[in-house]
């Protein structure tokens, strides 16, 4: 339970640094004074910067109230190594990931007789997606 | 798999909660075991085993599973 108290509190730590780091890069996005034609680039990245604020702060107050409660460390502890639910983690990935690739297969199919950039792009994206697959799965075969 | 978890939870007077937090998982962990929709792992099914003070055996009925005799 120990290491487990240091594993929250280095989180903790993260999310802080994180929040900091996306204040500080919404700020920026406001002040400086970027082309028109960055701007939807520059809108997407503001949006996902407010996401991590949000999402942080929850995670930040979660982490806070387990650290100075035992019963809710001991809570948090058994939410995260449920044995359940990383089962159910594992088959949402798997299932996922071959939806996904599938799908996407479908898509550049179809894609190919409308607008060529978009069949390569999604051919990268097919391919990166793999490549990582095979990456993670070369490495868990060695570590298990 | 099927398990004699309700029935000794109940013989003890013991609720799906307190269970669930002296094995170290969630409610709806042992919600899915009573209801024979998830099979625990073999660590899990010796904590349930050794809290009722009872072999593995006694608690996780094998009779279904292939391959074993």
């Amino acid at each position: 339970m120990e290491e487990f108290k240091r594993i929250i509190q280095k989180r903790n730590l993260i999310l802080k640094g994180s929040i900091l780091v996306c204040i500080i890069l919404s700020i920026m996005f406001y002040v400086i004074p970027f082309e028109k034609t960055y701007e939807i680039g520059i809108s997407f990245q503001l949006g996902i910067c407010i996401g991590i604020l949000f999402l942080g702060l929850l995670g930040i107050y979660k982490y806070s109230k387990a650290l100075k409660d035992e019963q809710m460390l001991k809570k948090l502890y058994i939410e995260e190594h449920d044995e359940r639910k990383m089962m159910i983690k594992q088959k949402v990935g798997q299932s996922s990931l071959i939806t996904i690739v599938l799908s996407l297969a479908i898509i550049t199919c179809v894609s190919a007789y409308m607008n060529m950039l978009v069949t390569k792009t999604l051919i990268c994206v097919i391919y990166g997606i793999l490549f990582i697959t095979l990456i993670f799965k070369i490495y868990y075969s060695k570590k298990y | 798999m099927k398990t004699k978890i309700k029935e000794l939870r109940k013989a003890n007077k013991i609720s799906q909660d307190e269970l669930a937090l002296a094995v170290g998982v969630t409610r709806q962990t042992i919600i899915s075991l009573e209801k024979e929709k998830y099979v625990a792992s073999l660590v899990l099914a010796y904590k349930i085993a050794k809290y009722f003070d009872l072999s593995i055996e006694d608690v996780f009925d094998f009779s279904d599973v292939e391959g074993i005799q």
